[in-house]
């Protein structure tokens, strides 16, 4: 089974494109101490909102600041928002999910119910509500969006093990004594694995697409933090004179919401049985 | 006759599709004797996976439940009132069951060595590692597999459905249960496969000391290979008897329209008889008898009143027949 994954992975053009596309973001996040050619927070006043040169290849912003290095420390900041974003909303989504599924009857209505609220929201503002109350900043940020985006993942679980519970596999395990426990991670679990990891690198798109406004209105990661979202911002003040304090990092954020979706779309090939023709 | 293993008293099953309840299974009632094979024979949706179901108490509570009735266990224990514990023990350990389907009864991400283990550590918690392999390598040449240490780390999708049921009774038969209910085990499978599993199931079930609950359509099976046959209809017990009896000389006219219709060698060219009619809708069924729509002896009564069951012994062997015929 795995090997017949791996294989279809290596024929999919477009997942190892976006796959080695996010590890050498993944690498630029890690690494940025050594990459970035200047401190991200050095102001240099006199050399301020200069245009990419060879010395500063990305320009400068309004406090002489090398846009280049900013963004290289802004990747840790979206990488991480995504991440633990989509951890926490994979944990709660797949637990409750799992016990909704398997359990079924009050249970599973007491859970769906909950979604439905949950999605009854627009989730952006329920964030930017919250975030409001709270103190901005990165673990907020990421700990909301986390705790708002799992609505989504805990139906399509549920779905999925639903059909899987009524499988005579399940009734065996049942029959053979396994605890409950056992039999929704052991047993279950690795059956969902496909849409797991599909909505996973979905999810990760849209965490750091929301981090990325919410760092844009002010409301996420602070000043001096870099982070795409607030390099926007500045950008947004002095886009008549200043024009690659915008495009960088929207590029930036373009381009690594585009490679988590592509890399999505394309384990969903690989994960899907209908394309295995 | 004193040496029941299982005994099932006027056994109820419901189940709910739409807000309309569906009698599965009507007051059947029957019981199964240490070391020896029963057949439960009907037509498809007639109620027999729902008895096997019942017998572990595994009926879906969101689907249907069991309205009366006791299964006597032992002649001690009444499996519809025992607890979580209790059942758990008993399933597995005492009574196991064998799906129809080898494809979808084993879990698709793990390996088969895996899943046989598992089984046994949740009996026998006692037990290291290699002790457990050995024990299922061991098992799984009992089931005559070839070559088990390769079939030991195999995921499910490596192996034909031979092999595949083979490790289903594997899974079955690993905690030395005292009852094996086979629905439907070779359903899925080719007729020289089904028949290796058909020997296999007997051979097992002289050197374990088995009693096997085998439930099939196959008339031809269930004949071969059992000592006592039940044949069931919409939901209903019809005739209870000795292999040998119902074979030759059965008296419920379902039976028999049941075996005119096997297609035989003396048979050949000509056409093949069928039963008229077709089974009817568990949600509108007849009045009186459920089968008279279809019967060739029909009678006036038949169409007001619901048979009673009506005994009669053959060779020391109480056979038991639901028909006005024999009243």
């Amino acid at each position: 089974m795995i090997k017949i994954y791996i294989n279809r992975f290596f024929h999919n053009r477009l997942a190892i494109f976006s796959s080695i596309c996010i590890l050498i973001l993944i690498f630029i996040a890690i690494f940025s101490n050594i990459i970035s050619p200047y401190e991200p927070n050095r102001q240099n006043l006199v050399q301020r909102l200069l245009p990419p040169t060879k010395q500063f290849i990305m320009g400068t912003d309004d406090l002489g600041r090398d846009v280049f290095s900013r963004i290289i420390y802004g990747s840790r900041v979206s990488l991480t928002v995504g991440a633990v974003a989509v951890g926490i909303s994979m944990f709660i989504g797949i637990i409750l999910g799992l016990v909704s599924g398997y359990y079924g009857g009050i249970i599973d209505s007491i859970i769906m119910r909950l979604v439905d609220i949950m999605l009854c929201f627009p989730t952006f503002f329920l964030i930017l509500m919250v975030i409001a109350f709270l103190e901005p900043n990165i673990y907020n940020v990421m700990i909301v969006i986390g705790l708002t985006s799992w609505p989504g993942i805990t139906r399509l679980i549920r779905g999925e093990v639903l059909s899987i519970r009524e499988r005579d596999y399940i009734q065996l395990a049942k029959i053979s004594g396994i605890s409950d426990l056992r039999i929704m991670f052991v047993h279950i679990l690795p059956n969902v694995i496909g849409p797991i990891v599909v909505n996973t690198t979905l999810g990760i798109g849209s965490a750091i697409l929301a981090e990325s406004a919410l760092s844009f209105l002010g409301l996420g990661v602070q000043p001096p933090t870099p982070s795409w979202g607030n390099i926007l911002t500045t950008g947004k003040d002095y886009i008549h004179i200043a024009w690659w304090l915008s495009v960088f990092p929207g590029i930036m954020i373009f381009f690594t919401v585009l490679c988590f979706n592509l890399l999505g779309e394309g384990l969903r090939d690989i994960f899907d049985p209908r394309t295995s023709g | 006759m004193d040496n029941k293993i299982l005994e099932i008293k006027n056994l109820t099953v419901e189940y709910y599709r739409n807000r309309k309840v569906i009698t599965a299974v009507n007051n059947i009632s029957f019981n199964v004797n240490e070391n020896e094979t029963l057949s439960i024979v009907g037509e498809s949706g007639c109620g027999k996976s729902t008895v096997a179901l019942s017998i572990l108490n595994l009926i879906n509570s969101n689907e249907g439940r069991i309205t009366t009735g006791e299964i006597i266990y032992n002649k001690k224990y009444d499996i519809l009132k025992m607890n979580k514990n209790q059942l758990q023990q008993l399933r597995g350990n005492e009574i196991t069951i064998i799906f129809q389907d080898p494809f979808s009864s084993l879990n698709p991400v793990l390996t088969v060595g895996t899943q046989l283990i598992e089984i046994l550590q949740s009996h026998y918690p006692e037990l290291n590692f290699s002790d457990m392999k050995e024990k299922v390598i061991n098992l799984l040449s009992h089931v005559q597999i070839n070559d088990p240490e390769r079939i030991f780390n195999s995921y499910p999708h490596q192996l034909s459905g031979g092999q595949r049921q083979r490790i289903c009774i594997a899974a079955g038969i690993i905690t030395n249960p005292r009852i094996l209910i086979a629905d439907e085990p070779t359903t899925a499978l080719d007729v020289t496969t089904a028949k290796d599993i058909i020997e296999l199931l007997s051979s097992l079930q002289n050197k374990l000391k088995l009693s096997i609950i085998f439930i099939t359509h196959n008339l031809y099976i269930a004949f071969k290979h059992s000592h006592r046959i039940i044949v069931m209809y919409a939901g209903e017990f019809v005739e209870e008897g000795a292999t040998d009896d119902i074979s030759k000389e059965p008296k419920h006219p379902y039976t028999q329209m049941l075996l005119k219709v096997l297609p035989t060698l003396d048979k050949k060219g000509k056409k093949l008889n069928f039963i008229p009619g077709q089974v009817p809708d568990m949600l509108s069924l007849p009045k009186g008898c459920r089968f008279h729509p279809r019967c060739d002896k029909v009678m006036d009564i038949c169409t007001k009143n619901i048979p009673t069951t009506y005994e009669y012994i053959r060779n020391g062997i109480k056979n038991k027949v639901k028909c006005f015929l024999y009243e």
